[in-house]
């Protein structure tokens, strides 16, 4: 481990402290029976421990990340598992044990940054097969593989790889080639045209909920692109980007199809029992809760179509209250802002690191708001809290990512010492 | 223990207490937190100090410190260090470092890059060496190092007297 490994020994103890906490009012407001408290106590104790375990096997310059990380989580399967009575959520559990094992899987891969960047093409690659696994295996119009009981959601695992493609034409930009009269940068177009493959999809599918969130990356690397690579802000060019954004946003508004248009324009009120129904209970459920909660499994949405995802911000506010329901967001923002207090020092990694932001930020807004009605439903999970396997191992894949900036490897081909040329037998003989 | 856990189910503490407290727990931990990056934030600009060395560019009155392990030297606007010079081309050179020491890669540039007047496609560099792209010169230098015209600290006398 880190040699000033010691050093997180009481960070680690509040971590476990305020999960402790957590249960203990568990224990005291559910009414619950001492069992499956008890297992739900282990369980998030041992994930603690295995996450502290696992995180201690890598040398990393901070493991601050991994601690909020695993205080995200925990908080998560105490959520989830309390959702209409105190049982332990397995299904969670395992999620759970699969993001972290996805975030030490992103931090080792991402890592040495000259390396992923040579890997580019495999990269492409995969995002291919993703996505003739989405038009092949889904059947129909659907973002969905069913395997017996599971489900899996294979556009979730593009955005990673798109936030990389995304990266590594930022860092490539000055390599350029004349086609006819133009110099132009081979990734920056293989970016844009893999954007606009990856939009198709998603307006193909009809999973519209998920175009804002690449959208927002495309964003981030737009703003990056021009901006390369320091913050030299190139004015005109950004006030252009936002004018285009903006009309492209209008545009969409205009010619979405009529099931989106019935949603962007649903009066939720009037349509209480029909297209409306989830948002309005979302809101009865947030201020029957009010500041402190109706206590853990006291809650009513429990009821609800995808109350352990596209509105669990709703159902926490209904059984932990307001206040509870606003720390978890600020443990995801804190979570972000680690990023911002040590930027990273390639450009590979600060622009992976402002993907990764842009699409879990993209993703709480669309996910809060929209149980809110402060905009239209879109049905995005809030990253670590809703279930969801595929959305917990990119969530997971994500923060890896981020770590890679925390604890880079600093490497260049360029420098590595030339291989020793091997003597043919002459020159041996010379030599003796 | 079920015992104890029935006991403490039984109590009849506040709502509002119950609720402070593993709140305040919560607080304190993402304190503690934020404390710890930011210490760590410090320990980690020690680590690039290592392995940049510490190095800027310096050309005329003008410094550039070297805080990122690609440096994109040109006349375009995207460039890291940007030149107005005519003679420099848009994506002329690109600055790598690891452990400790700086090499430039020219970018196939039309005027070339030069280190200590030698023409270079990729060289390493050291303190104190002259860089010119096109009709710009510039000085890798240690960022601690005095400037032209500027007086070199003396070292402070003290310590035990020999005798």
């Amino acid at each position: 481990m880190f040699k000033n490994g010691l050093s997180y020994a009481g960070t680690i103890i509040l971590l476990l402290l305020s999960h402790a906490a957590m249960l203990g009012l568990v224990l005291v407001r559910s009414g619950t029976e001492t069992l499956p408290l008890l297992i739900l106590t282990a369980a998030v104790l041992g994930l603690d421990l295995v996450g502290i375990i696992a995180a201690a096997c890598y040398r990393q310059m901070t493991y601050t990340l991994d601690l909020i990380l695993l205080g995200i989580l925990g908080m998560s399967l105490i959520y989830q598992s309390c959702f209409g009575g105190v049982s332990l959520s397995v299904k969670h559990l395992i999620t759970c044990v699969t993001a972290l094992v996805a975030c030490e899987v992103g931090f080792l891969v991402t890592r040495d940054h000259d390396r992923i960047r040579r890997q580019k093409k495999w990269i492409y690659a995969l995002i291919g097969v993703l996505i003739l696994a989405i038009l092949t295996l889904t059947g129909g119009r659907s973002m969905w593989i069913n395997i017996g009981s599971f489900s899996i959601q294979p556009s979730e695992f593009i955005k990673p790889c798109y936030i990389l493609i995304c990266a590594a034409s930022i860092v490539e930009l000055h390599k350029k080639v004349k086609v006819l009269f133009f110099w132009v940068s081979v990734d920056t177009l293989c970016m844009c045209a893999m954007t606009i493959v990856i939009f198709g999809l998603q307006w193909w599918c009809r999973d519209l909920g998920s175009l804002p969130t690449f959208g927002a990356v495309f964003g981030c690397a737009l703003v990056c692109r021009l901006c390369y690579p320091r913050a030299k802000i190139n004015k005109p060019a950004i006030a252009i980007l936002c004018i285009g954004g903006l009309v492209l946003a209008g545009a969409a508004w205009m010619l979405a199809p009529p099931y989106v248009q019935e949603r962007l324009h649903v009066d939720i009120w009037a349509d209480q029992n029909g297209a409306g129904y989830q948002q309005c209970q979302a809101l009865i459920g947030i201020a029957r809760g009010g500041w402190l909660g109706a206590g853990p499994g006291q809650g009513a949405l429990h009821r609800v179509f995808a109350h352990e995802s596209d509105i669990v911000f709703a159902t926490i506010c209904e059984e932990w209250g307001l206040l509870y329901a606003g720390l978890t967001v600020v443990m995801l923002l804190i979570l972000l802002t680690t990023v911002l207090m040590d930027p990273p020092k390639s450009y590979y990694h600060a622009t992976m690191a402002a993907g990764v932001v842009a699409v879990f930020l993209a993703q709480m807004a669309l996910n809060i708001f929209g149980s809110c009605n402060l905009i239209p439903f879109t049905g995005v999970t809030l990253p670590f809290i809703s279930q969801g396997g595929s959305s917990m191992v990119t969530c997971g894949f994500l923060v890896g990512m981020l770590k890679a900036g925390q604890s880079p490897l600093f490497h260049h081909e360029a420098l590595r010492p030339p291989k020793p040329k091997r003597r043919t037998d002459p020159e041996r003989r010379a030599h003796a | 223990m079920s015992e104890l856990l029935s006991y403490l189910s039984s109590l009849d503490v506040p709502d509002l207490v119950l609720c402070a407290v593993a709140v305040v727990f919560l607080d304190v931990f993402a304190l503690a937190i934020v404390i710890k990056a930011s210490q760590e934030a410090k320990l980690c600009r020690k680590r690039w100090e290592h392995v940049s060395a510490g190095m800027e560019l310096r050309a005329g009155g003008e410094t550039w410190p070297l805080e990122a392990d690609e440096i994109l030297l040109g006349r375009h606007v995207s460039a890291d260090i940007r030149f107005l010079d005519s003679s420099v081309s848009r994506y002329h050179a690109v600055m790598t470092v690891t452990g400790g020491v700086w090499s430039i890669t020219d970018l196939d540039s039309r005027a070339g890059t030069f280190v200590n007047d030698r023409r270079v496609k990729q060289s390493p560099l050291h303190a104190g060496d002259i860089i010119r792209l096109g009709g710009t010169e510039m000085v890798l230098c240690p960022h601690d190092a005095p400037r032209p015209g500027e007086a070199v600290p003396k070292k402070k006398k003290g310590g035990r007297r020999r005798v």
